[in-house]
Formats: C-alpha cells, structure tokens, sequence
C-alpha cells in the first residue's frame, strides 16, 4: 500500500490551498461548458463536483502509483519527490486527451438531457470539487472547512435546488453537507430529473450500479425505469442494486493493484455485455481491466451525442 | 504471508468465491423459508445495545449464576491475563482438545499452552488443518477454505492421517481425534452466546467436535468474550440460530447447551481485551456469521491476510482496532458498504473504517 499518510496529508494540502485535490485551479479542468449552450439562469443548478472533469488526470496518476506500489523504489520515495511526480503539468502530459474529450463529452451530454428536461443552469464559477476523498479518508476536519466553503459560495449566489452529474457529488452534496455545513439544498442527481426518450442503440448492456447510487443513495430501480423509456435492451445480475460489488477504484490511489484486482472480480461478474456505467470512478476503475465499458449518459442519448 | 503475497496467491481466492457461490444462496432460502429469523436479528440487536450499555451488570449477572452452579469464573482484562488464566487451569503436560473458537485465537492460547508443554489439539477439522500447516484462519468460520483436497491430504500426513479423498481423510481424522478425546485432561471451547439468566452457554458446530471436546474431559473451559452474554436462553438461542442462517447453514447440525455437570470442573473465563473500554462499540453486536467477510470484494482477494493476527476481512479490521491496535490496514477497505447491508446486525462497518482513519490521522500530523 501506499505510505496512506503521504496521500491523505497532500489531498487536504491541495484542497485546501487550491480547492481542488489536484492541487490545480477548475479553470484549468473545467472546460465542457465552453462548446455547449449554457443557461445562466433557472431552477436546477448544474454541479458537477469536479469528479468527471478530475477522472482521467487520476487515472493517469494512478498508472503511474501502480509501477512502484510494492516495490523497493516506493520504500525510497521521499515525500518531496511525491510533490514533484503529482505536479499538475507533469499530470497533464502523460493524460491521454481522448480521456478528457470523453468526459467533457459525458458532462455535455448530462447537461443536455437536462436541459431537454427541466430548467438547468450552469454557473462555471460556482463548480467546485464536492471533497468527498477528504471525507473517505477520515479527514472529517478538512471535509467540514471545504465543504463550508462550497456552500457559502452557493448560498451567496442564492442556489436552491442542486442537480448532480455523479454518485459521490450527490451522496456529498445530499447527505454529507448538511451534516457538516448548514447547508439545506434540494439534491438530486441527474438520473432523477431527466426524462429520456427512445434511442436506437444495438446491442446487450448489462447495469453496474455504484454503490453510492445501489445502497447509499437507494435510486437503481429509478435508474432502471429511465432506461425501459429509452427501450435500450440491458440485464441485471445477481450482484446488482442494493447488493451491487464495488468496482476498485476508491482504493486506487493507495492500492492501484489491490484495486484492480477488485475491478477484475467486478468485470468477471458483469460478463460479456457492454458495462453501463453511472460514475466516472467506476467507468475508469472498470476500463483498467480492459472491459468494453461506457457512461449511461452517451446511452441515453442518440447517436447525435445529444439528447433529442 | 503479506497482502500482496495474498493477492498473487490465487487459492485463496478461489476458496472464498467457492465458499460464497455455496453460502450466499442458502442465505437467501433460509431467510425466504424462515422470515421470523429477520425479526431474531432484529430483536438479537435490540437486546445486545442494552447489554452493552450497561456491560458491567450484566458481566456481574452471569458471573454470579455461573458462580452458583458451581463454575469457577474469572475475568481477564487482556490477553495476557487470560493466557496466564488459562495456563493455571490447564497446567503442563496435559492433552487439551479444542473447539474452534476465534477469541482463543484473539489471545493466541494454543501456543501458549503449547509452550508450556501441553499437547494442544484443535478439533474442527478446518481449524486443524490450520493448526497443522501452522497457518493462521483465513475465515472466522471455514479457516482452511482456501487449501485443496490434494494440500489438504499433504497436511494430514503429519498426523498419520493418509486418504485419497475428502472422505477417507475425514474418517481418517476422526480415528485419531477419537483416541485424543477419550485421552484429554482439558476441553476448550469459545461461547456463541451466554445467557445470563441460566448461565449456560451455547454453541453451533456442524462436526460433532465441540460436543465431544466439552463433555469428555474432565476440565472444561469456556472462553467468553464479554459481548457474547444475553439476558436469557431464548436470546441466546436466536443469538445462534441467527448466526447459523446468515453464514448459509441453517439450522445448525448441531446446538450445544453446556453448564456446569456432575463429574466435570468447569471454568469460564471472561475476556474483555479491550471490548469495555473500545471506540468501536457497535462492533461488539457482531455475532461473528463471517458473512461481511465472503461477500467484501477487497476480503475476497485478500482473505484474513488483510486483517490482524486473528481477526480479518471488513469486521476484522474494526476487531483488530478493537483487541490488538489501529491499523492503517483500514485504508484497504473501498467503504463500499457491502458489510453493512449483508450483516444480520446490520453494523456500520464503513462508518468505522472511516473512524479508525480519523484516529489514525491524528498520528500522521503528529
Ligand atoms: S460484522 Fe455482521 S456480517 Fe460481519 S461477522 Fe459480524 S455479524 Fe456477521
């Protein structure tokens, strides 16, 4: 395992400082919104908390963890050269820039069938990263003072009503903050307010629920009758919903091997239909272990990439 | 064997998914043929909250009635003082049979009483096979789940047990325990639950071996962890049948009710190590099912391996901060929360992970 003391010191460093794990401006991650049409006005204000938008530099960095987890060169690595190998710009390089398209792709995809669905907006500005790694990690002090951040920053703009891109901002936004802040907004996550429509997508999909989403947050069987209207043909297994296995990857920046090695038990349960996915940790933790795995958000549209 | 040498070791793996493909389905019949088991667990969980909440009457309750019955009763505050216990009753030079029991693994008695020159014999074949590969239990209730028939009959050799089949070495095993039980000066058994209103104590098994290793010898000592009492026999029988159902053998082959019997000297011995004074309290309704192990994905790669040295898996860790120290071992866990929904006491082991984690990190900025 990775020295935990290392990773978990650095995060709350660099969400404290930056705002962001990372230790990078959103600036500099968020750019979906730019090609699409936003709203900077309506009823259900559009937060992603950062998590797709951070997905691939993780993954990148976790490619690079795994090379020498449980090798001589990590009992060396000093704490400076953590510094030094998880600077952004370095981070930047290596990501592979399909991997950001695809998630501006699925964040522009979430907004769209919003959009097709309720009245959503989107505030660049009041983006943030949700905090949740702090939270995992025990670092319950460091959680409470970002996530009294965020929510004075909504709350100064007004906002009521938050909708969610993903399972860890939702879980973050509904359950954890006002448990921590005196936060009192209406949560939901995107898979709850949109309505689909029939898309024409071949093929067998079968449901990797998070478990954020199957026993945390209990909205499987929702998500299910949103894909019954889009008439797409998917299947259950027997480990699915409330009973749903993690796919790996909250351990993947402590443990890339033991997490991947979890993913590849998940993989072996889903079988051979392409996996839907609900959150960009799983789509990722998934991928590692070469599955033909996809967000449901490019499902829930046609082939446009939009909803109709 | 370090966590990484678990993981490139791909028996274990299979033994636990081998395990949780015949377990998990008979979980689910036994709860769908048998509802009211939903309600033991309910009312089970009900009941340990109040004894934990007042631990110390209720240790003194049983105390008092096992006293009254004529059993020797002690109390050990650490392992240390439980061995040293222990090894007072047993002496040197004696043979001892023992049922499996993990609080005897907890306080690491067979070795102790193995230095002290007796010869200790564990009598579920699971546990021996352990014993015999001087391994430690990679699951609180199939310790060997994870060696083959073919590593199995290697083992056994040592004994003078040789067969060709899971059969024959069963039988072959049996022989030799025979002449152990009618031989053994001292029994030993853990508790499952312990009424406080009767004394008795109660104990699930599917071998046959706990019945022989607390009736035949003419000592007995039961080892109690102080969170296994419950105010009367009809907990404490719910208590096991529970525990049965949720681990996938339901009912039991056997349910053992051992007191205080003419002829026998018993001792019981009650270990907190670390239980009454624990952060962790929610943990000690555990009724030790092992299902939260079989169906974690991260145990399932990693078996008893990712744990202390005795307790593993997601209840493991939270049992280790418990009884040994807190571990950074907790940062394995994925908070998945697949414990927590499969457990019968439905206890918030992630809530706990997140918690050993909190403490930890005091240390980290120290
Ligand atoms: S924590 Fe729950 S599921 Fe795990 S062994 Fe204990 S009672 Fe069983």
């Amino acid at each position: 395992m990775i020295d935990p003391s290392l990773i978990v010191d650095l995060l709350s460093k660099n969400v404290l400082e930056t705002g962001n794990p990372l230790g990078v401006s959103n600036e500099k991650i968020n750019n979906w919104w730019k090609e699409t049409k936003i709203k900077s006005r309506g009823e259900w204000l559009f937060f992603t908390g950062m998590l797709y938008q951070l997905t691939p530099y993780i993954e990148s960095l976790v490619s690079y963890l795994e090379k020498f987890e449980n090798s001589k060169i990590q009992s060396i690595l000093k704490f400076a050269r953590y510094f030094r190998f998880l600077a952004f710009p370095t981070l930047k390089l290596v990501t592979p820039k399909r991997s950001v398209e695809e998630s501006n792709e699925i964040l522009k995809n979430i907004y769209s069938l919003l959009d097709s669905s309720v009245e959503v907006f989107y505030i660049p500005e009041l983006d943030t990263y949700n905090g949740i790694l702090l939270y995992d990690y025990g670092d319950d002090e460091s959680f409470a003072t970002h996530a009294k951040f965020v929510v004075k920053k909504l709350k100064e703009a007004n906002i009521k009503k938050i909708v969610t891109a993903d399972p860890h901002t939702t879980y973050a936004l509904k359950v954890l903050y006002p448990k921590f802040t005196d936060a009192d907004f209406e949560v939901r996550s995107y898979l709850e307010l949109i309505n689909p429509k029939k898309v024409s997508k071949n093929g067998e999909f079968v449901i990797h629920d998070p478990c954020y989403y199957g026993r945390y947050l209990e909205i499987s069987d929702l998500v299910r009758e949103k894909l019954k209207k889009t008439g797409i043909n998917y299947k259950d297994v027997r480990y699915s919903k409330k009973l749903t296995n993690c796919c790996g990857g909250p351990i993947e920046a402590l443990t890339p091997k033991i997490s991947k090695a979890v993913a590849e038990l998940r993989a072996k349960e889903l079988g051979n239909s392409k996996i839907l996915t609900m959150c960009p940790i799983c789509l990722a933790n998934l991928r590692r272990v070469n599955v033909d795995a996809i967000d449901i958000s490019l499902v829930l549209c046609n082939e446009s990439g939009r909803a109709e | 064997m370090d966590i990484y040498e678990a993981l490139a070791n791909k028996s274990i793996r299979n033994g636990i998914l081998r395990s949780l493909r015949n377990l998990s389905p008979q979980v689910e019949k036994n709860l769908q043929e048998h509802p009211y088991l939903l309600e033991y667990a309910e009312e089970l969980k009900k009941a340990k909250v109040e004894v934990l909440e007042n631990l110390d009457f209720w240790i003194d309750k049983a105390s008092k009635i096992l006293q009254a019955k004529g059993v020797e009763v002690f109390y050990a505050r650490d392992a240390s003082e439980a061995r040293n216990i222990a090894e007072k009753i047993v002496g040197a030079n004696k043979i001892v049979v023992k049922a499996k029991s993990m609080v005897s693994e907890e306080i690491h008695l067979r070795e102790h009483l193995e230095k002290m020159g007796n010869e200790v014999l564990e009598t579920d074949l699971g546990e021996l096979i352990v014993q015999l590969a001087n391994d430690k239990p990679m699951h609180s209730v199939i310790p060997a789940l994870h060696y083959s028939e073919e590593q199995v009959a290697e083992i056994l050799k040592k004994i003078g047990v040789n067969g060709k089949n899971a059969e024959e070495l069963a039988k072959g095993v049996r022989i030799f325990m025979r002449k152990k039980f009618l031989n053994a000066d001292v029994g030993i058994s853990g508790c499952n639950a312990l009424s406080a209103e009767t004394g008795r104590i109660f104990l699930i098994e599917n071998e046959g071996n706990i019945r022989l290793s607390t009736t035949l010898p003419k000592r007995y000592i039961a080892l109690v962890g102080i969170e296994k009492i419950l105010p009367n026999d009809e907990l404490a029988l719910k208590s096991v049948l529970v525990q049965a159902a949720f681990f996938g053998t339901f009912p039991p082959t056997y349910i053992n009710v051992n007191e205080k019997v003419d002829g026998q000297e018993m001792y019981a011995i009650f270990i907190d190590n670390g239980r009454k004074v624990t952060e962790f309290r929610e943990q000690l309704l555990c009724i030790r099912c092992g299902r939260c192990q079989l169906e974690c994905p991260v145990f399932q790669n990693l078996g008893n391996v990712w744990g202390g040295s005795a307790y593993g898996g997601p209840m493991g860790v939270v049992w280790t901060a418990i009884t040994e120290k807190r571990s950074e071992i907790c940062f394995l866990s994925t908070l998945c929360g697949k414990c927590r929904e499969v457990c019968p006491m439905k206890i918030n082991i992630p809530e706990m992970m997140r918690k050993i984690r909190r403490l930890l990190k005091k240390s980290f900025r120290g």
